[in-house]
């Protein structure tokens, strides 16, 4: 039976403002809903208090055994890598909880866009990992005495930015990937060492064998890092065009294995009707 | 002390059920170490792998008592087991401490295991200059850990608010214990906080008695301030217990709280 004429085109008309209020609406409705660590109490702990410590830790590991590097090299490593938990366990969560909180079902059962409903995942996280960074930066400004004098603060913030969105591809696509597997916050921990070992935040890439060197470039923050160092060391744009642009690809190419990911499960879920279950 | 080490069977066979778990006990402290052995450059690396590998196995055992320990009686709770575990003839306080003792066990596996990452992985020369007296320190740290989990076990049954802490609780103790440096490099204002951790004293001792550069007095001091302070702690946790089960009878809001 045809409804159609029931209604006027215009009604049922899909502009290009519809879906970006979907797009926003997507991404902070998520956000609000599905991220666990939301709670200001949690939220304190978990986002403020532990990244503030881990600068610490390493820090005082650099300053006692790789004293040459100075201690401005890993404040700022690990100061940036602190997004992690926003861009990688805090994407991964989200699309995660959509299966946990029993909701996938009728997610995947919109006509929406796949990808809109993919991207919208990450975008309050990549803000989220952005506000991480610049609190890890001004605890380390007031309390560690890195200098921010020489440094071109939009160019910063820029750059910043890139890095999160990089890094926030690749926790889409270990969020697509716990929907296939049971362990996410295992897959989401070890990653956040990953990074932590292969995208010289502690010590320089090179200090690391060749074979773990290439892996390096194939991951985000490894040139988002290099860029923010050498930004806070007076750099300027042309500088570090070509880190920002390495890093952007790598954002986008985890971004769209990812959604490749995705779009499979769904296809599969349409397929087994398995998806919903643990 | 059978009902204990029982206990303890039993918790090493269920905690290696959670990946979670596996990943704290065998992969993190080798992720650990090899950050830090990165970081050094050949001649460092030679001179302090040894001291990186006992911080880095003395974090599997502090993680491990950290989110094993504390979350055991949360986790009976919500098996619905709680009840039964208290009203059993057996008290509270062995049942957990034999749980304890397990958690803070396991981190010698973290400690073979990121000693034998050095050896083979960075080709480093490991020498433990007096292993009798290394195993004795060894022995002493596991039962001052196992004892500061029954105090975590007791205090985040108690309060929710101190639940909240579980997650962050780990780098600062990392930090603060000087597992990977000597705590002479931190401000001075947090010698008071290392000096309340029974960690801080045994990993001293520990490393003392590894390289074998250390004076007898020196020695004797560490492990004399670690044997007080785990006494201190059993005696609080003991406490703690108490007002555990008094609590539970007095309010019946054992299975809730």
């Amino acid at each position: 039976m045809n409804y159609e004429y029931l209604f006027k085109k215009e009604d049922y008309k899909v502009t290009i403002f519809h879906k970006l209020e979907f797009f926003f609406r997507g991404a902070i409705y998520s956000y609000k809903s599905l991220f666990a660590w939301l709670v200001p109490k949690v939220y304190i702990l978990t986002k403020v208090i532990g990244p503030i410590f881990q600068i610490l830790f390493f820090t005082f590991l650099g300053q006692y055994y790789a004293k040459e590097l100075g201690r401005e090299f890993f404040i700022i490593g690990n100061a940036v890598q602190i997004s992690a938990l926003s861009s990688i366990n805090g994407v991964a969560m989200t699309i995660v909880s959509e299966r946990t909180e029993g909701t996938l079902l009728q997610l995947l059962g919109t006509p929406a866009s796949r990808a809109r409903i993919f991207v919208s995942r990450s975008l309050m996280h990549i803000i989220d990992g952005l506000l991480t960074v610049i609190i890890g930066f001004i605890f380390s400004y007031l309390f560690l005495g890195i200098s921010f004098k020489n440094t071109n603060y939009i160019l910063l913030v820029v750059t910043l930015l890139i890095a999160v969105f990089s890094t926030s591809g690749l926790g889409m696509l270990i969020g697509s990937i716990g929907l296939a597997i049971r362990e996410i916050n295992l897959l989401s921990n070890l990653t956040y060492f990953i990074l932590l070992i292969f995208c010289g935040i502690n010590y320089p890439v090179t200090n690391l064998p060749s074979f773990m060197q290439g892996i390096s470039n194939l991951l985000p923050l490894t040139k988002g890092v290099e860029a923010v160092r050498m930004i806070l060391q007076g750099a300027n744009f042309t500088t570090v065009a070509p880190y920002l642009y390495h890093e952007i690809i790598i954002g986008v190419f985890y971004t769209l294995i990812g959604l490749i990911l995705f779009k499979c499960l769904d296809y599969y879920s349409r397929y087994s009707g398995t998806l919903d279950f643990d | 002390m059978n009902k204990i080490i029982h206990i303890a069977k039993i918790q090493l066979v269920m905690r290696t059920t959670s990946q979670l778990w596996r990943f704290i006990i065998f992969i993190q402290p080798i992720l650990y170490l090899m950050m830090t052995l990165f970081m050094m450059n050949g001649s460092m690396r030679t001179q302090y792998s040894m001291d990186a590998v006992l911080g880095a196995g003395m974090m599997g055992t502090w993680s491990s008592i950290l989110f094993s320990s504390g979350s055991d009686i949360d986790r009976e709770r919500r098996w619905g087991t709680l009840e039964m575990i208290v009203g059993c003839p057996t008290p509270l306080s062995s049942i957990i401490m034999g749980k304890a003792l397990t958690n803070s066990l396991v981190g010698l596996f973290s400690m073979g295991l990121s000693y034998i990452t050095a050896l083979l992985l960075f080709r480093q020369q490991l020498v433990i200059k007096h292993p009798c007296l290394f195993m004795l320190v060894l022995i002493l740290i596991i039962i001052s850990v196992a004892a500061k989990g029954m105090i975590i076990c007791t205090l985040f049954t108690l309060s929710r608010a101190v639940r909240g802490l579980l997650n962050v609780m780990e780098n600062p103790i990392f930090l603060l214990s000087g597992l990977m440096f000597p705590i002479v490099i931190l401000p001075l204002w947090t010698r008071p906080l290392s000096y309340i951790l029974s960690l801080t004293w045994g990993m001293d001792a520990l490393r003392m008695v590894s390289s074998g550069t250390f004076s007898y007095k020196h020695f004797l001091f560490s492990l004399v301030i670690l044997l007080i302070l785990t006494f201190l702690y059993l005696l609080l946790s003991l406490w703690l217990f108490q007002i555990i089960e008094k609590k539970s009878r007095k309010e019946a809001t054992l299975g809730v709280y």
